[in-house]
């Protein structure tokens, strides 16, 4: 059998998206995703416009491929500037705060509450879109709620380019081994502790193999996104639907908290002393996870960790986020990256139209063919890239059949403090520092304040 | 006076300026985009409601505690055998050097790896029969974990200070202690380390600073966690500047910091220089 590699992925996904490519050249492939070209007659795009993100290389290869084209079509200058992660929301924020900022920037959607009130970013302008309202933009071109997620008092102030939901991935082979059917993964999270007891492994009184792990060590951004999930499930919000009150003690908060730590406390079929520097899914990738729930975008970051031994429609299958029951809709919690266009550029609309030439049907394809990223286009799981690669086809499907019943969450001016107030507060249940009651009143207590600003 | 003009200028546009202004804006609410807000004590009353900086306050303390008192007797007893002017001497110094010229970043990241489940730190404890440790996913573990760090990392520094000091220390001193009968324990007590006073305040000053600006490891190895277990002051200020844009509350967390950091200094020089100059 062929070993798959990274790049070998790379190239079969850049192939089957390559092939459907050629048949959109004929006038097929594309044809039920196909969109009409931009009517931006009254201006015409000109200058230099700054763009600022983070990536990976692969992405970062593929989107500078297409500046230079547009450089060339357009005469536009693009400067591209591309910053650690780390770094990158500091930089950001300080940049603006200077006045320096970049005409364009891509950032976490749940950061664009904060720099909409501030007043940082401009409202979309739709005309560069070739479409007269954002409504209308909405419905043209992007998946399903997807542009509604960057409105800020009714306006909208920034344009979807990277989405990602939470679902199960799972081990089949694992479940061979441990006498589980390979394709029914579980539904419900009393499945997840039934089959999790089943795949978990020990070795001298430590785990060393986990039937179901969180994300750990964890981030907050990761905690919450797990979290979120379990308490809407069971009917809670984390903060109420008014923004003004912070609701984890409740009934439902209190449970999803114990639920969580419970994977490692009662249930012993996870445990955070279980550690990869890729995180849950390095732990996949290596056999040390039978069950994990995360983003699509680890797939393909599965595949090149165990050298294509592991891969999604291979010896790895995916599921639809599990539910405390069967009763109830399916849930998942996902984010969103967007583009946001400083209020404060001289070259807005260029900025603009420079977008909707990168956010584009083709564009996703080859996107998603060559870096896994997965842009919220309309009907996005039916891109060629989608469709023809076995090894992103079951991912997209889910994410699409997802997409209705995924929360993104509150959206608040404290966001980062809430998940760092959350990810403490979860990690205090699990480390058995403070009883999910207690530890839960303290993060009400806490977000009060948070609330306020 | 011409010649201290850029001095001067320097000093007062890089340091007393945004000292000052650090001082302003711990009386203010202020997130960087809209016009800083008086709001008189406040984040200092907030500061000491708050117990995530209650807690962060104990960790730094244990971090300095923790990572100073070692990272010094080892070096000074490192020191001692390393001062000679021997060949080996030279390499084993630039080999206890090495991790100090690693860019911190890079250091961290290699013991991120380290200390992962599989890592080489869980090996070799497997190689003498102990069992795998939670080194960066325990709240009591984690702490001690990037102890061990940075006691790796500023070794190399204190050494060759150390050897930089004993190497000053004139033969003719030793060999009278020799003549007087010392034995090595009473010699290193008795003529090396107080010899070595001005060698030690300078160590001290700059570990306790160091120890209490400490960012990086926290920074990559823990984010502060888990549950705070390692947040460290400053990766506290910093979040609260950068994530959560509390200019404010962050500037009074500095403020506090370098008042602390001040006295400490202050009560150091105090305990050196008891006894005389040396």
């Amino acid at each position: 059998m062929r070993q798959l590699t990274r790049d070998q992925l790379l190239k079969d996904a850049a192939r089957y998206g390559g092939a459907a490519f050629a048949a959109a050249a004929g006038g097929s492939a594309l044809a039920h995703v196909a969109e009409a070209a931009p009517t931006a007659a009254e201006w015409k795009p000109s200058g230099t416009i700054s763009v600022w993100q983070h990536q990976s290389k692969p992405f970062i290869d593929y989107f500078q491929k297409i500046s230079d084209t547009y450089q060339a079509q357009t005469g536009v200058q693009v400067q591209n500037l591309y910053i650690p992660y780390a770094d990158f929301e500091t930089k950001v924020l300080t940049s603006y705060s200077s006045g320096t900022g970049p005409d364009l920037v891509k950032l976490g959607g749940w950061l664009f509450q904060y720099y909409a009130s501030k007043g940082l970013f401009g409202e979309v302008n739709s005309r560069s879109f070739g479409r007269p309202s954002p409504q209308a933009l909405q419905k043209y071109k992007f998946a399903k709620g997807t542009l509604d997620y960057f409105t800020y008092k009714n306006r909208y102030y920034g344009v979807p380019d990277d989405i990602n939901n939470l679902m199960l991935f799972y081990r089949k082979d694992d479940f061979e081994q441990a006498g589980l059917d390979p394709d029914k993964p579980p539904t419900t999270w009393s499945q997840v502790v039934a089959y999790g007891k089943k795949l978990t492994k020990f070795s001298g009184g430590k785990m060393t193999r986990a039937g179901f792990q969180w994300w750990w060590p964890s981030i907050p951004i990761w905690d919450y996104l797990q979290l979120l999930p379990l308490i809407e499930d069971q009917g809670g919000r984390l903060i109420s639907s008014d923004g003004k009150k912070s609701q984890l003690a409740s009934k439902e908060g209190i449970y999803a908290l114990d639920f969580y730590a419970d994977i490692a406390r009662r249930y012993n079929i996870g445990s955070p002393s279980l550690t990869h520097p890729r995180n849950n899914y390095g732990l996949m990738a290596n056999g040390q996870a039978s069950m994990i729930v995360n983003a699509s975008f680890v797939g393909g970051v599965i595949n090149a960790l165990s050298g294509g031994k592991v891969a999604v429609g291979k010896n790895v299958g995916v599921a639809m986020m599990p539910r405390f029951t069967k009763k109830q809709k399916p849930i998942s919690s996902g984010y969103l990256w967007g583009w946001g266009v400083n209020k404060q550029s001289k070259n807005a609309a260029t900025a603009w139209h420079f977008l909707n030439f990168v956010l584009s049907q083709k564009h996703a394809n080859t996107m998603l063919a060559a870096s896994g990223i997965v842009m919220p286009v309309k009907h996005f799981e039916k891109l060629p890239a989608a469709v023809g690669n076995p090894l992103v086809a079951p991912m997209m499907k889910l994410m699409a059949d997802e997409l209705p019943y995924t929360s993104y969450g509150p959206r608040l001016n404290g966001f980062n403090q809430m998940i760092q107030m959350l990810s403490d507060t979860m990690q205090s249940v699990v480390q058995g520092k403070a009883s999910s009651t207690d530890a839960a009143k303290n993060f009400d207590a806490q977000m009060t304040q948070v609330l306020r600003t | 006076m011409v010649f201290t003009l850029p001095a001067a200028v320097y000093f007062a546009v890089f340091w007393i300026y945004p000292l000052m202004l650090s001082g302003y804006y711990s009386f203010t609410n202020y997130d960087l985009f809209q016009s800083p807000q008086w709001v008189g004590f406040q984040n200092y009353r907030d500061l000491f409601a708050d117990t995530t900086f209650q807690n962060s306050l104990r960790v730094t303390a244990w971090f300095a505690i923790g990572s100073i008192i070692p990272t010094i007797v080892l070096s000074l007893v490192l020191a001692l055998p390393l001062s000679q002017r021997r060949a080996s001497s030279v390499v084993f110094r630039a080999l206890f050097f090495v991790p100090l010229v690693m860019p911190l970043v890079a250091a961290a990241l290699l013991w991120q790896a380290i200390y992962t489940t599989d890592g080489l730190a869980n090996t070799m404890l497997g190689w003498v029969g102990i069992s795998r440790v939670d080194w960066l996913t325990s709240s009591q573990v984690a702490l001690w974990a990037l102890i061990i760090m940075v006691v790796w990392k500023h070794l190399g520094l204190y050494l060759i200070l150390f050897v930089a000091g004993i190497q000053t220390i004139p033969h003719t001193v030793y060999e009278a202690a020799a003549l007087d009968g010392a034995r090595a324990f009473r010699t290193f007590f008795l003529v090396t380390l107080p010899l070595l006073r001005r060698t030690l305040l300078f160590v001290v000053v700059i570990a306790i600073v160091g120890a209490m600006q400490a960012f990086v490891p926290a920074f990559i190895l823990t984010r502060g966690g888990p549950a705070n277990a390692t947040q460290l002051l400053p990766l506290y200020l910093y979040s609260n500047a950068f994530s959560f844009t509390r200019m404010g509350y962050a500037s009074a967390i500095a403020v506090l910091l370098f008042i602390g950091l001040v006295m400490l200094s202050w009560v150091q020089f105090r305990v050196f220089r008891r006894g005389g100059e040396a």
